[in-house]
């Protein structure tokens, strides 16, 4: 999802809140704003916890795991029958060992599957890289800008630092 | 913590940033031993396994103990980043990522051991399920397989619970460095940014991989339990072994923290970060590990004891007055006796004092692992088989090397990586340590209600 | 259990056994079980399948010694089968503890698992200097370096047994299949048949007053029945 016009400048962390309470109030879409930082700022306005999905996709990962694990347990052992020790061919409680770690691994590669696809990894070019912001400034810009209130966002911008373009 | 984000992220980057002689020389001299040590496996590889000193009835000796210990000494991470992270402690900022390090090495160390005690360790891919031309699965019913399943699990998630946090520490490094240290971490970071909405689906990959680590963790000791107790060799079939293995795996792999910790501190000069209190809290966990295994120890042999039944008698005999009885005594000395004073009191429980404390564990646990494993196998049931356990320089060597390998990935894993997460340091900073001022945490600036925005 | 007709399996007579060794001879002749040299033997991995133990009793002039040849006892419920990834080690249609050797990869955690360790492994390729390789059974393979190996009932007799019986059109003989061991004991010491039927000379002995199994407690059901006079624990009455 590449940004069309988007502006952005470079400003200190406690400017990052009132930045954004006034680009807001210029009219851009939250969504639209997007805040660079080295950690999490933990402000209540820039970190809007937003719904993620991304529990109960693990969820659904997990289940499926489990679900392989048992398809491959139960079905590979009847398709072979192999008599051990006294046991019956299809045994449940090892083959539960075998559901459980799959179930678990389920859940651990749909965490990263869900977590790689959803935070815009691997997307290089879709938002700048500015080496600022690992010496402590915040990067707030707004990923689209409305032709209208072009003027007013780089006004709003312009008074904590440079503005620039990203394409 | 009297440091700005500035000093900490100078100080913690140096090491992957400046790259000393010395270095060279210890990665060469380490790097000398890991070939001997894999020359002495494809020895053992080509000539048969029987250089080894394995027989009849010991068939595991050296390599299952290694085995069973490198897997113990992996729940470092688990315990201290995973619990740690669920439970809001902030002691543990500066040494998670230590601990994971930790984590994945030990376990690529052992399970690297059931391939190299195998009789046909070509063969090895038999325990994959996959559908072979013979139409033949593996055995689901065979602790092995529940370890290659478990281990294998427990890996990948290691792995990823390592890498999630290192991605924005590697994008620090890609704005710090040039040229094709530049390029590398660009590509290591996967394309990081640093939005709020890649923070906040971080936080919660990470919290929802603390949460599956943990029981992921206590599964992979207990199937390696489990490789035991499914047997009926005397001493072995207890149904005491899944806990009392979890537990030592955390007790051990505790102290192997400790120590890397403390050689970290002192050769990458992080006195800063890794402070006394840190060494204060982990030791008091060590404290508690420790006694929990002493009570396992005694829950088990007074258990054994009591029952006087008499092939276990044989064995437990063995340990107390038989040949293994010095074995035993400093097993219990380097386990419990000299931590416990060393460790309980607030005195002693300094770094030099839970440093001593975790080299003596570690030993000590070794030979637990070993007191398990040889005498319950040298004396089974019919007197006549009874026989016992020397090893050779194959197992000598390989074990030995082992840690070389575990040193060396260590180093060589602080030179790409810092080894001391940067962000969470800084995330974790107190009001006043920023460059700018106030600081955005603790809810300092009041919330502003934004009339009218659109949503 | 056993899904076929067969349910083979043996009786050991401690009462006639003399401890002549025969038997453990005939095994190594018959299933080409390597000689491991005395090096290696002082080293704990002498291979024989069938080994005669030797206990002693009592003191000079008067040593009691007893002998009892123990082997694999073909365990109905044998730990050594659950615990192979490989399936090398498994339970064959007629009862027997099959081990099949192109599947073993040398975990031998079916050596620990066996409580009679009866298992043998080998630990280098074995040999057989010329002219010893002329002696080897064409019927019965060799066996590689890091496979694990152990009695089979003399599976390869049994079975060459059974393809006789069925070209002739007839059914088994009691007695008729008869492995090395049995073959071969001066004092006929060993039995070996069909426990399926009631009327042969092992289910007969199986079920006399002195018969016991070894280790039975460990609930491992082997089907070979010792027999003796005097009482398991020693007391001779």
């Amino acid at each position: 999802m590449k940004p069309q016009n988007a502006l952005y400048a470079l400003c200190s962390r406690p400017q990052a809140e009132k930045s954004l309470v006034a680009l807001v109030s210029a009219g851009i879409a939250m969504d639209n704003i997007v805040v660079i930082s080295s950690e999490p700022l933990d402000h209540y306005q820039v970190r809007r916890r937003k719904k993620t999905l991304m529990p109960w996709l693990v969820v659904c990962g997990a289940a499926l795991g489990g679900t392989a694990g048992f398809l491959l347990a139960t079905l590979t052992q009847a398709s072979y029958p192999i008599a051990t020790g006294g046991m019956s061919v299809v045994t449940f409680w090892t083959d539960g060992i075998i559901i459980y770690e799959l179930t678990m691994l389920g859940a651990i590669l749909s965490t990263i599957l869900v977590f790689l696809s959803t935070s815009t990894l691997l997307e290089w070019r879709s938002l700048p890289v500015e080496p600022e912001v690992s010496a402590g400034k915040v990067l707030i810009g707004v990923a689209s800008v409305p032709q209208r209130l072009r003027e007013r966002v780089a006004e709003l911008l312009s008074a904590f630092g440079e503005v620039k373009q990203y394409h | 913590m009297a440091k700005t984000a500035e000093e900490i992220q100078r100080d913690l980057l140096r090491p992957v940033l400046k790259t000393s002689w010395r270095f060279v020389l210890v990665v060469a001299g380490l790097g000398i031993c890991v070939l001997a040590g894999f020359s002495a496996w494809m020895y053992q590889a080509t000539n048969g396994i029987g250089v080894a000193g394995i027989n009849r009835p010991v068939f595991w000796g050296f390599y299952i103990t290694n085995f069973v210990f490198w897997i113990g000494i992996s729940h470092a991470g688990t315990l201290i980043s995973a619990i740690l992270r669920l439970s809001n402690a902030t002691w543990r900022r500066p040494i998670t990522r230590c601990a994971e390090v930790i984590t994945v090495f030990a376990l690529m160390i052992g399970a690297m051991f059931p391939i190299v005690h195998l009789g046909r360790p070509w063969l090895a891919f038999w325990l994959v399920p996959y559908p072979s031309e013979r139409g033949l699965w593996p055995n689901y019913r065979s602790p092995l397989l529940w370890d290659f399943f478990a281990i294998n699990t427990y890996l990948i998630g290691s792995v990823s619970f390592l890498f999630l946090p290192i991605i924005p520490d590697c994008a620090l490094l890609r704005d710090r460095s040039s040229g094709w240290r530049r390029r590398l971490y660009s590509g290591l970071c996967l394309g990081w940014r640093g939005t709020q909405k890649q923070w906040q689906q971080l936080e919660t990959a990470m919290h929802i991989m603390a949460i599956v680590i943990i029981p992921v963790a206590v599964s992979v000791h207990s199937i390696v339990s489990w490789d035991f107790a499914m047997t009926p060799v005397p001493m072995w079939h207890s149904t005491i072994f899944a806990p009392y293995f979890v537990a030592g795996a955390i007790f051990s792999g505790i102290a192997a923290l400790i120590v890397a910790m403390v050689l970290l501190r002192s050769f990458l000069h992080l006195e800063e970060y890794l402070t006394a209190q840190c060494f204060d809290n982990l030791g008091k966990l060590l404290l508690v590990m420790s006694l929990l295994w002493f009570y396992f120890v005694f829950a088990e042999r007074l258990t054994t004891w009591y029952g006087n039944a008499k092939p276990e008698m044989a064995v437990l005999w063995l340990t107390q007055r038989g040949p293994f009885r010095q074995l035993f005594w400093v097993m219990l000395c380097c386990n419990f006796v000299i931590p416990f004073p060393l460790l309980a009191i607030k005195k002693l429980r300094t770094i030099p004092g839970t440093f001593i404390a975790s080299v003596t564990i570690i030993a000590g646990m070794w030979i637990e692992r070993y007191l398990i494993i040889v005498p319950s196998l040298s004396h089974k049931f019919l007197p006549y088989t009874w026989g016992s356990y020397r090893p050779t320089w194959v197992e000598i060597t390989i074990t030995s090397v082992t840690f070389c390998a575990m040193a060396l990935l260590f180093i060589v894993f602080s030179k790409i990586v810092p080894v001391v997460s940067v962000w969470e340091l800084k995330a974790g900073l107190p009001p006043g340590s920023r460059p700018a001022g106030a600081s955005d945490r603790d809810g300092q600036l009041e919330p502003v209600q934004i009339l009218g925005a659109p949503s | 259990m056993s899904t076929s007709s067969h349910h083979w399996g043996m009786a050991v007579d401690l009462d006639r056994c003399t401890g002549c060794g025969a038997c453990v001879i005939a095994c190594q002749a018959e299933n080409n079980v390597p000689t491991v040299g005395e090096e290696e033997v002082k080293r704990g991995r002498v291979m024989h399948w069938i080994r005669i133990e030797r206990y002693y009793e009592g003191e000079f002039p008067n040593p009691q010694i007893k002998f009892r040849p123990v082997l694999c006892q073909q365990c109905d419920n044998a730990p050594c089968e659950p615990v192979c990834p490989t399936y090398a080690s498994y339970h064959t249609a007629e009862g027997l503890n099959g081990q099949v050797y192109n599947r073993c990869i040398g975990t031998r955690y079916c050596g620990n698992a066996c409580p009679y360790s009866v298992r043998t492994f080998n630990f280098f390729n074995p040999r057989w200097d010329k002219p010893l390789h002329l002696q080897l059974n064409p019927d019965v393979s060799v066996r590689q370096v890091g496979v694990m190996e152990k009695c089979t009932f003399c599976v390869q007799r049994i079975k060459a047994a059974e393809i006789q019986a069925e070209t002739e059109g007839r059914s088994l003989r009691d007695g008729e299949p008869a492995p090395a061991c049995v073959a071969s004991c001066p004092p006929r010491a060993l039995v070996f048949g069909d426990l399926n039927d009631p009327n042969s000379e092992v289910s007969r002995l199986a079920r006399s007053p002195r018969g016991g199994k070894l280790l039975e407690e460990l609930g491992t059901r082997p089907k070979i029945t010792y027999l003796q006079r005097g009482s398991w624990d020693g007391e001779n009455r």
